[in-house]
């Protein structure tokens, strides 16, 4: 409501009409001076342009000796973009008073997307103030507005103040109970403002409604928030706050003081903010200081922001506990539209929780060329630990589409409670790619790792730090073909990887703490000669709508050890080969089975502990039969259904006990691809059936909904599937319902609701009572308005939200939690902790 | 015709296996967690964790809660606001379960493992949460494809040895913007199937209800891991 007060006030500045012209051009089809009543009559498209407002009629009447204008009916007052009407005119050019009479008028205010309207009886407007009687003001398009701020008289004084005299607040409501109760119930559907007074003008100082609320912590007591706005430019508000807390027992102290100042212009800007509300508990000082400085430099397309920011805060109003912080930032950015440069420094020290960061970005892309730098740095105080992490990227694109990219990464462990000197490693990875002719793709990779601390820090071979597998270099190539791609019967693809490299792996044993391989580094001989095929082939057009495919893989490690020819040091080999097939039967049923082959020698060896996991062994048949049924819409059922039951296992060959995974039985229902209703559980198959052997997962079922009309809500009930196989009781493991969906038909007055629900006793049976809300909200529509009720669990907060559509960043909010209750004026500053 | 003669070349290369250098045998787990749409790490956690006994995920556990975890900065003035919630909470109602637990965003992936079966219960200070440190020479692998999210390890990396049998959990959160906290999104409820044989060849999946409140990346559906 202060924001439409607000709003009203500038309004009028952009409605009235002033009659001091400097100039005054009148036009018209006809011209007829009356020379016995001295009276000039203007008659057929009359317009009157007064500075920068025109007047139109179709007669008006200038008598020239009392130099008055008088209009013999409906006329249309033009100022800018704005128009309104007046069913009477009169002029009265000696005392420079203006009367106008049934004024209508609809106003889009800067930045907003509605129209304010208002109607006033009867208006006059001097020189020095503009009275208005019988005024209304409603930002609802309603025939007989939903709500409106009705005023007996108002006056108003150009760039100094404007004044309400017996005015009230009509917010007529149309649910229940409101809308059974003859009358409008005082204080929510109509709230009486006997007197306003709001400051205007270059010096507008503006006194808003305070905060009230009370903090039941101990010592503390009511406390009131007053904020009182002395410069409105570029749409912010600078503002003084002054605030009293009340002081119980051993405390005292009771007054807050606090600044927020917005200046500068579209090229340089910024806020200061500060606050300070120091009190006493028993002999101890307490402090609440918050200092913010933002400061942001636009030239051209570079744009360079910094901000600062100190919190000391021994004990907050919405929350107990203290927090110590200083947050610094600067950033620059240049041209984000074409070679982008973007830098930015970032330090948060948070005094409170002994941590600090650093953290650095450097980023600039070219045409054929990125380049980045990053520097992230933390300080765990408490333990004393610096970890820092750096990373310096540069990629290149040379013609015939070589890339070269290259990368350094520092890390660093700082322990300095435990260790003598700091842990540090750089690693360094540079790849060369580029596509060979007949579309061979070829790399060549470089990886390399330095040990900057050398051997001062003894534990980092023990913790795995300096464990790495150096490429010096690694070239592979690649290819993917297809062939036969004319004849689809015969048509089959391939993808072929061979690489060699000359590696060096250094890693941490126990009983060989210094094991490197090779131990010493040798030329640039390969070590290391991979080879892997894979074939791959599919087959449609079956019977049944079956496909087959087929694939196998056939995969080569040869490894060059130390005083072994090629052929006789470890070798790895692997064949794999799997093969799949979906068949449809009967409209109903569909059925698919794989079966997966992996065979790896027991002799397979690699002297690199890098490639000990890459190869696995497999031997598994996995079947599922899925039972479908899919409806589409028709004139005489007009909804889809789409039904799915999936049953599925596998047996594992190399398994000698257990060898059965899970039989899983899932069950999909979907009502016109909104409604989706699942079940599934599965079965281990592995064991006898016995309730102690825990042969089933959690039966979980869910139904949710998501339309376009925004329905969604998700249920979801996990059972214990044993308990209720074995003693048929519903036994809930976990349970939860969220829901967000409208109710009405008219968007207008529509209600919301939002909630999530948790099941609070997990392990006993299902009950509905078990059922607590975590989270619930009720909006409610009411033209142009909204109302929101809410409660949050989680941080025990209840709340009541009103806010004009048209203004909905300045809500009107009353917020209870534990320890606080707090009316909150317009200002979203209110409804955040000063300090 | 060239093709084939490369291939057939490569081919002839083929020998036996051999074993000539000595070196134990490596055991892996390797996790996939599939999510209901693609995986981001940007501003998601997804955390996996490991621990001795089934219960790891108190029925405290809801929605939206914010999230510390050990070792980890968090958020003071965010903690404060939440009545009965401070660092001994945390410890108290989770981490007294939890024998180690993997840390994944920003693409990185870091393991923090408790000095005894569990973290302990009555840390409640800052200085006693933040003496908990990630495994400085973790070797853990993560890739992403689409939807799901691969994690490798060395079982001998986390502490374990063939045939140890391991309970473990994921969750998933949104990312704290000022800290390396989170705030719960998704979650398996704890469950004895829930449940690694670390022995080689053994191969599990399971799958987690959907849910159509979250964000596709937060939202689990589906988890797969096999010992190898």
């Amino acid at each position: 409501m202060m924001s439409l007060f607000y709003k009203i006030s500038i309004l009028l500045l952009l409605c009235s009409v002033s009659c001091l012209g400097r100039s005054m051009t009148l036009v018209s089809d006809s011209l007829v001076f009356d020379d016995y009543l001295r009276r000039v009559d203007a008659t057929g498209n009359v317009r009157l342009i007064l500075d920068e407002a025109t007047i139109m009629g179709d007669h008006l009447m200038f008598y020239v000796d009392d130099n008055m204008v008088i209009s013999s009916g409906n006329v249309l007052i033009k100022r800018k973009d704005n128009e309104f009407n007046s069913s009477s005119l009169i002029i009265n050019l000696d005392e420079k008073k203006l009367h106008l009479n049934d004024i209508k008028i609809g106003i889009t205010p800067f930045g907003q997307k509605g129209k304010i309207y208002i109607t006033i009886k009867k208006l006059i407007d001097t020189q020095q103030r503009k009275k208005g009687y019988f005024a209304r003001f409603t930002t609802c398009n309603a025939i007989k507005p939903h709500y409106y701020l009705s005023s007996w008289r108002f006056l108003y004084y150009p760039d100094k103040s404007i004044h309400l005299f017996a005015s009230h607040f009509r917010n007529d409501l149309s649910f229940f109970p409101f809308n059974i109760i003859p009358f409008p119930v005082p204080l929510i559907e109509w709230i009486p403002i006997p007197y306003y007074y709001y400051q205007l003008g270059k010096r507008k100082i503006v006194l808003n409604f305070p905060t009230i609320g009370e903090k039941k912590n101990s010592g503390w007591g009511l406390f009131v928030q007053n904020k009182l706005d002395y410069r409105y430019h570029n749409d912010k508000e600078s503002s003084l706050f002054l605030d009293w807390y009340q002081a119980k027992g051993n405390r005292s102290g009771e007054w807050g003081y606090g600044l927020h100042h917005y200046y500068g212009n579209n090229s340089i800007n910024g806020d200061i903010y500060f606050y300070n509300y120091d009190y006493k508990l028993g002999n101890d000082n307490k402090k609440n200081l918050t200092y913010k400085l933002n400061q942001e430099l636009s030239f051209k397309d570079t744009t360079l922001k910094a901000s600062y920011s100190l919190v000391d805060v021994d004990e907050r109003i919405n929350s107990t506990g203290s927090s110590h912080s200083i947050n610094k930032s600067v950033s620059l950015d240049h041209s984000p539209n074409s070679f982008p440069l973007s830098t930015s420094y970032k330090e948060n020290r948070n005094i409170s929780n002994q941590f600090q960061s650093q953290n650095f970005i450097f980023k600039k892309d070219s045409l054929h060329q990125n380049s980045s730098f990053s520097l992230d740095k933390k300080h765990y105080a408490s333990t004393n630990r610096y970890t820092t992490q750096s990373k310096l990227s540069h990629s290149i694109t040379f013609p015939f589409n070589i890339n070269i990219k290259q990368d350094f990464n520092f890390k660093e462990y700082d322990y300095r409670d435990t260790e003598s000197s700091p842990e540090q490693t750089l690693t360094y990875a540079s790849s060369l790619s580029t596509t060979l002719p007949h579309n061979i793709a070829m790399s060549v990779q470089m990886n390399y790792l330095y040990d900057l601390d050398q051997d001062s820090v003894t534990s980092d071979i023990k913790s795995g730090v300096n464990n790495y597998l150096y490429k010096l270099p690694e070239i592979k190539f690649s290819q993917n073909q297809t062939f036969f791609k004319s004849k689809p019967i015969y048509t089959f693809q391939t993808n072929s990887i061979a690489s060699l490299g000359n590696y060096r792996e250094v890693r941490y044993f126990a009983d060989d703490p210094d094991y490197s391989l090779p131990e010493t580094l040798n030329v640039l001989e390969p070590n290391m000669y991979f080879f892997r095929q894979k074939f791959s082939k599919s087959v449609a057009s079956l019977p049944a709508s079956s496909k087959l495919t087929f694939s196998s893989t056939y995969e080569q490690y040869i490894f060059k050890n130390e005083h072994k020819s090629l052929f006789e040091g470890d070798a790895q080999y692997s064949l794999n080969y799997n093969i799949a097939l979906t068949s449809t039967f009967l409209s109903f049923i569909k059925h698919s089975s794989s079966y997966s082959r992996q065979h790896g020698h027991k002799d397979n060896n690699s002297p690199f502990y890098a490639f000990k996991k890459s190869l696995s062994e497999s031997n598994r048949l996995t079947e599922k039969i899925t039972l479908f049924y899919n409806k589409k819409r028709s004139i005489l059922f007009p909804f889809t259904l789409d039904f799915n039951w999936d049953h599925s296992t596998s047996y594992n060959w190399l398994l000698s006990s257990n060898p059965y995974s899970n039989y899983v039985s899932k069950l999909t229902m979907s009502l016109n691809k909104v409604y989706k209703l699942t079940a599934q559980s599965s079965k281990n198959l592995n064991r006898s059936w016995k309730k102690d052997n825990n042969l089933f997962t959690p039966l979980m079922l869910t139904l949710s909904g998501k339309t376009k009309d925004k329905l969604n809500f998700n249920y979801s009930l996990h059972l214990n599937m044993n308990d209720l196989v074995f003693d048929q009781t519903y036994i809930v493991n976990n349970s939860d319902f969220n829901f967000n969906f409208p109710l009405g038909k008219n968007p207008d007055f529509q209600w919301k609701l939002k909630g999530y629900f948790k099941y609070i006793e997990p392990g006993k049976a299902l009950q509905l009572k078990h059922y607590q809300f975590q989270k619930f909200s009720i909006i409610k529509d009411e033209h142009e308005r909204q109302i929101e009720i809410g409660y949050n669990k989680t941080i025990k907060e209840f709340f009541f939200k009103f806010h004009f559509k048209m203004f909905s960043k300045d809500p009107l909010i009353i917020r209870k939690t534990n320890n606080v209750v707090k009316f909150e004026g317009r200002l979203n500053k209110k409804s955040q902790e000063r300090f | 015709m060239k093709y084939f003669i490369i291939v057939l070349s490569l081919l002839l290369l083929t020998g036996c296996a051999r074993t000539i250098s000595s070196g134990g045998d490596v055991i892996n787990l390797e996790f996939k967690i599939s999510t209901q749409g693609p995986i981001n790490t940007s501003n998601t956690i997804y955390l996996l964790v490991f621990s001795s006994t089934q219960l790891i995920l108190s029925e405290k556990a809801t929605l939206d809660d914010y999230f510390i975890f050990p070792g980890k900065y968090f958020d003071d003035s965010r903690l404060a606001t939440l009545p009965g919630k401070d660092i001994n909470y945390y410890y108290t109602s989770y981490f007294k379960y939890w024998k180690q637990f993997l840390y994944l965003t920003n693409n990185s992936i870091e393991l923090t493992t408790a000095s005894a079966n569990s973290f302990d219960a009555s840390i409640a200070t800052i200085e006693d949460h933040q003496s908990i440190e990630p495994s400085q020479g973790f070797e853990g692998i993560q890739s992403i494809h689409a939807d799901t999210l691969t994690i490798t390890v060395d079982i001998t990396q986390l502490g374990y040895e063939e045939s140890d049998t391991v309970y473990f959990s994921i969750l998933t959160f949104e990312k704290d913007t000022s800290s390396e906290a989170g705030i719960i999104k998704d979650f398996l409820t704890n469950d004895s199937s829930h449940v690694i044989d670390l022995t080689k060849n053994q191969l599990n999946s399971g799958n987690n209800s959907e849910n159509t409140s979250l964000d596709t990346h937060h939202d689990i559906v589906q988890w797969q891991y096999r010992v190898y």
